[in-house]
């Protein structure tokens, strides 16, 4: 496949990875390949990759759906999956009891697909109606349970990319977990085992059947709904094949409205951007008052102000904008790893200039924090133990800004000192020179003798760069 | 003619004091152009605004602004000269005064004086379009009825209220509260009094000038008549009056005439209650907030009001410019906590409270109050300890205070005791014993450090304690059987250690309170859990534990306060759940969780509380969800919740259901009053 792929490059756009049934699994495996191999190679001009499965049973965890998202891969995976096919969903379920009968089964499916000139209606009346019945109902009532625990986590296997679900309506397309798990069950329960086994074999009809139906119009049954984003959840509503039946049908429904809630990207940066604007003031009331600090009588700054003060209002207020500028920067991290910021969201310079100004303010003050409260006597100090994994991000967003680095080098920064863990390191250099007016051995006194130094060196290189 | 009821001699004295007032801005252009473009704005450049006003306390220049107005040459062409300055008086002579306004707004000046019968009855409103543009300046408004009878409801006809007082939105329609002046202004003003000259003579002691320019902040009126009553005198007739003014004392004669009865003018004004209240003030320390808490709590035991009417009369006292209340959203609304929002009052107001509560003989006066922070309690009380002390009010303002600086004192008649102090040691005056009648106590440390109490024990013997205030101190060991507060009704812990006490093993409060209804913990960064016993405390209506920033769980039997009114627990970050059985609370009526930013969700079983009317839920930003909507409609009492954008949806659907409930999107509100602590 390597061999392939090399002669491949440079000639072609993209690639089309397909497969049915264990064969989809496969064809996901590879595309993954793929795309790994080709992140490595880092190819110009890009290459798409197009994994399309049919019926194919779930690969993989959660965790490899997490890396999938977080590597924007989702869009190029499209699984197709019937409206009944048990395979796709025999994963979700206990199986353990059931092997032999799944063997039996693909084999009986091999056999279809090695003919494929027979009728597929009324084929599974030759599988047993015992297998059909076992698998159908522990694969049901399982997925049941599954949907009804909110939690999708507790299944063992999780889809990724993008789920097709076709009928003979038409075909609708989920992207969100706990969607897709809905509705396969929602699907499945409108079904019977024959069904079940049958739906496996008629890829090929549904396929021709979605695209000609592409372009059918639809009408509204119950008059025109109010917004176009309920016009569109009643569509794929119809689309579904679920609308008759009561109850199945409202389940539907706020299963596709939960679909379309979730993944704007765009439009929640726009949101974020908002926020953003309405969390600064709170930031420039911290910057208030360390200018406070730095003007009073008595030069402690606003970092020793912050540790050194007993209750007081003012300290307190501090700390509350503390706390809230944390929530709501641990709130943009969580979003983009989530994938709901576009990509580039760590590359724009609003974010990078914001985050990277926030470090510099606030993250003293989470070590004046972390000291005062004694925390370094339990965990260890700040830099390694302490430290905030949200301030390990915006450093490296800061060092991948993607502006060049401006020439003329500054003369003069706004007042913070550059290094946002300074005064971590002045709180150890400080513990260091407490332990070697107590310390006896000769060897140790020399090693921590030597840290001080390396600190000296430090701040002078600090004070050289007029940071 | 006819002549008020005022009298033409008061009139004259008012005419004369508003040339005095107008010679001050006359040199000083500095402290007024601000107000005066300001002012201007509101008077030219807005025409939907009829009637302005300018506001301020007594001799902060409201006059003086108002007459640079009529004065300024834009303002002169912008009316082509057609204004009136008219000065209305404590008790005006309305009919007179209507007809000189007709008079000049039809153009008949002449026979304005006479003929009464001519001018419109009832109020004003005149039909006949635009005439020429007119300005009329009334100054000297003192009541809301005389105002809207001068007020003429004519297009192109403005009027310029001038007022100690504020008036309400529809008769005044924006008004301009005069600034007072600063630091640079008023040294200039004060030398321009006292030495004839903007600034300070080589010949004159720098410091003590600057002192006593402090010692006026920044009133314009007191510079004045300070800085003119210090003239020609020898330096130490200035430290004496430093002295004077330090302890609240007027200087000399003129002083007292000049200022402060002219200040007392606002006082008389008031009903004979809100007068008291305003006395009451005096007890005070300067230039220090007055939490609004213990201000109602001690109006309410001296003076037998409510909360509510306690509230009224504050905003009367604000709307009159005697105090200034912080300004905060939160102020006046249904279930708010008073104890965060403060008031303050400036200088000259308290000195004029303390003016006029120390008449009289001291063992004989209703409020026994240290004017000044001293280190010992003034000699003037130990001469007259052979006698009892009448006072209802006892306030005292010292530094560190052992067992040896306190004498006996006999308080049969007290009922407040308010104990300032700055130290990190304090022991609690012996005395306290001798107030049977002693109903609330009020302990504050101004020190940067908490403070350790001693001599706690002296309050087991108070059966009528209801409410006790600590605010920075180390809250002593509460073991029983030593400390039994068998009537406390209210205890606030603002600013304190309480670790020690609150220790969650040993304490067993309801043995200790056994009626306490409100329990305030406040600012408290040492409480990181409360004990359980406080879930026994089974007459707790009200429970305030806030901005308590490492407070990280609430006991989970909190379901057993079956009185509970109401539950606050705004801005404790580090509060990760509710406990479930907060569903048990079956009276509560109102929940504040805001600014709880790690709060995770509210528990379902939150929908239990039938009763409850009003959630504050500001910045919980990681609710995301709330319990489903079929079980939150069961909540049929709720009325009001206040919570973010980006819940409001779901709280949203409710309304549908439930007509009178109101969803109301917080502000988010940002300020810097908190930098100066």
């Amino acid at each position: 496949m390597l061999m392939q792929i090399a002669d491949l490059i440079g000639k072609v756009k993209s690639i089309v990875i397909t497969g049915q049934c264990i064969g989809g699994t496969t064809a996901s495996l590879s595309a993954l390949f793929l795309l790994c191999h080709l992140l490595s190679l880092s190819v110009y001009p890009p290459m798409s990759v197009l994994c399309i499965t049919f019926g194919s049973p779930l690969v993989g965890n959660e965790a490899l759906h997490r890396s999938i998202r977080r590597q924007r891969w989702g869009e190029n995976f499209c699984h197709v999956v019937s409206k009944h096919d048990i395979m796709p969903r025999l994963l979700l379920a206990e199986i353990v009891n059931h092997i032999p009968h799944i063997q039996a089964l693909l084999q009986f499916w091999h056999c279809c697909m090695a003919s494929p000139h027979l009728p597929v209606a009324g084929l599974s009346s030759q599988v047993s109606n015992d297998l059909k019945h076992i698998l159908f109902h522990s694969v049901l009532k399982d997925l049941e349970l599954l949907t009804q625990a909110d939690d999708p986590s507790e299944s063992l296997f999780w889809p990724f990319g993008s789920y097709v679900f076709c009928c003979q309506e038409g075909a609708i397309c989920v992207e969100n977990v706990a969607s897709i798990m809905k509705m396969m069950h929602l699907m499945m329960a409108t079904g019977s085992p024959n069904q079940s086994i049958e739906d496996h074999l008629k890829y090929g009809d549904y396929v021709a059947k979605v695209s000609r139906q592409f372009l059918q119009a639809r009408n509204f049954e119950e008059g025109i709904p109010d917004s176009s984003y309920e016009a569109g959840v009643a569509l794929a509503l119809q689309s579904s094949d679920l609308t008759d039946k009561e109850p199945v049908a409202v389940m539907a429904k706020e299963c596709l409205q939960m679909a379309q809630h979730s993944d704007k990207p765009n439009l929640n940066a726009a949101n974020l951007a908002i926020k953003l604007s309405k969390i600064v003031p709170y930031r420039a009331e911290i910057e208030w008052y360390k200018a406070c600090c730095d003007e009073a009588d008595d030069q402690m700054g606003y970092y020793d102000s912050f540790k050194l003060t007993g209750a007081s209002r003012r300290e307190g207020r501090v700390n509350i904008n503390r706390h809230r500028l944390a929530q709501f920067w641990n709130s943009v991290i969580h979003m983009l790893e989530s994938n709901k910021l576009p990509h580039d969201f760590d590359r724009r310079g609003k974010w990078v200039n914001a985050s990277h100004f926030y470090k510099l303010l606030v993250e003293p003050l989470d070590i004046a924090d972390y000291y005062r409260t004694g925390m370094h006597r339990e965990r260890g100090h700040y830099i390694e133990h302490g430290r905030e994994r949200r301030y390990e991000v915006f450093d490296k967003w800061w060092r991948e800004k993607s502006v060049p680095e401006e020439e003329n080098k500054r003369s003069k920064f706004a007042s913070l000192t550059q290094d946002s863990c300074f005064w971590a390191k002045v709180e150890e250099a400080k513990e260091w020179l407490d332990n070697v007016r107590g310390e006896r051995d000769a060897m140790k006194r020399q090693q921590l003798w030597h840290k001080i130094d390396n600190f000296e060196a430090y701040a002078r290189q600090l004070i050289y760069n007029k940071e | 003619m006819k002549i008020g009821a005022g009298g033409w001699v008061e009139e004259a004295v008012k005419r004369m004091e508003v040339e005095e007032e107008a010679s001050l801005g006359i040199f000083n252009g500095v402290g007024l152009d601000l107000g005066k473009s300001k002012v201007k704005k509101m008077i030219i450049g807005r025409d939907d605004l009829n009637v302005v006003g300018i506001c301020g306390i007594g001799g902060s220049g409201k006059t003086t602004l108002a007459n640079e107005i009529c004065r300024d040459n834009q303002v002169r062409s912008y009316f082509n000269n057609r204004i009136l300055f008219l000065t209305v008086s404590q008790s005006p002579d309305l009919q007179q005064l209507r007809a000189r306004i007709w008079g000049f707004l039809t153009g008949n000046e002449a026979m304005g004086y006479t003929n009464n019968l001519f001018v419109p009855q009832g109020k004003l409103q005149c039909e006949w379009g635009s005439g020429p543009r007119t300005l009329v300046v009334l100054d000297d408004v003192w009541s809301l009825s005389a105002l809207e009878q001068l007020i003429f409801r004519i297009p192109t006809y403005k009027t310029l209220v001038v007022s100690r007082f504020k008036f309400p939105t529809p008769v005044v329609n924006e008004v301009y509260n005069v600034e007072l002046l600063r630091e640079d202004e008023s040294l200039s003003l004060f030398c321009h009094s006292a030495f004839g000259q903007k600034w300070i003579p080589p010949t004159a002691n720098e410091t003590l000038v600057k002192q006593i320019v402090h010692e006026c902040k920044g009133l314009p009126l007191a510079l004045k008549v300070i800085g003119a009553s210090l003239r020609d005198q020898p330096e130490m007739y200035w430290a004496s009056a430093k002295k004077r003014l330090l302890r609240g004392e007027p200087i000399c004669e003129s002083h007292e005439n000049k200022l402060l009865e002219r200040m007392a003018i606002s006082v008389e004004y008031l009903n004979k209650k809100v007068k008291e209240c305003f006395l009451d003030l005096g007890s005070f320390p300067e230039d220090k907030k007055i939490p609004l808490d213990v201000l109602i709590n001690m109006w309410v035991e001296i003076h037998d009001i409510d909360e509510e009417e306690a509230f009224a009369i504050l905003v009367e006292l604000s709307d009159k410019n005697l105090l200034t209340l912080v300004k905060d959203p939160r102020v006046g609304d249904a279930y708010s906590s008073y104890y965060e929002i403060c008031v303050t009052q400036h200088d000259v107001l308290r000195d004029l409270a303390l003016h006029l509560s120390n008449q009289g003989d001291v063992n004989e006066r209703k409020r026994l109050l240290m004017p000044r922070r001293d280190t010992e309690l003034p000699r003037e009380w130990e001469r007259n300890t052979d006698q009892p002390f009448n006072a209802q009010i006892v306030s005292v303002h010292t530094g560190e205070m052992r067992e040896m600086d306190w004498f006996r004192m006999e308080f049969p008649k007290a009922e407040v005791l308010i104990l300032n102090f700055s130290s990190n040691e304090y022991f609690l005056p012996p005395f306290i014993d001798d107030m049977p009648k002693l109903r609330a106590l009020i302990v504050i440390n101004y020190g940067t450090n908490e403070a350790i109490l001693e001599n706690f024990s002296v309050l087991t013997n108070l059966a009528n304690l209801r409410s006790l205030w600590l605010e920075k101190t180390w809250v002593p060991q509460l073991t029983n059987p030593t400390v039994h507060m068998k009537n406390l009704r209210k205890l606030s812990m603002v600013l304190c250690k309480v670790n020690n006490s609150f220790n969650p093993s040993v304490i067993d409060l309801p043995l200790i309170f056994p009626r306490l209804l409100e329990l305030i913990i406040d600012h408290c960064h040492d409480l990181i859990k409360l004990p359980s016993s406080i879930c026994e405390v089974n007459s707790l209506q009200n429970l305030s534990i806030t901005n308590c920033h490492r407070l990280c769980e609430l006991p989970a039997d909190l379901g057993m306060l079956k009185k509970l009114q109401v539950l606050r627990l705004y801005a404790c970050p580090e509060l990760k759940m509710l406990p479930p059985r907060i569903g048990e609370l079956i009276g509560l009526k109102y929940l504040d969780i805001s600014q709880c930013f790690n709060l995770r969700c509210l528990p379902g079983e939150i929908v239990r509380l039938a009763s409850l009317e009003k959630i504050d839920m500001r910045e919980c930003s990681q609710i995301v969800s709330l319990p489903p909507r079929t079980a939150l409609s069961n909540m049929k009492s709720l009325r009001r919740i206040i919570c973010d954008d980006e819940v409001s949806w779901q709280w949203r659907y409710l309304e549908k259901t439930n007509p009178n409930l109101h969803v109301q999107v917080a502000e988010k509100c940002y300020s810097l009053d908190w930098l100066d602590g």
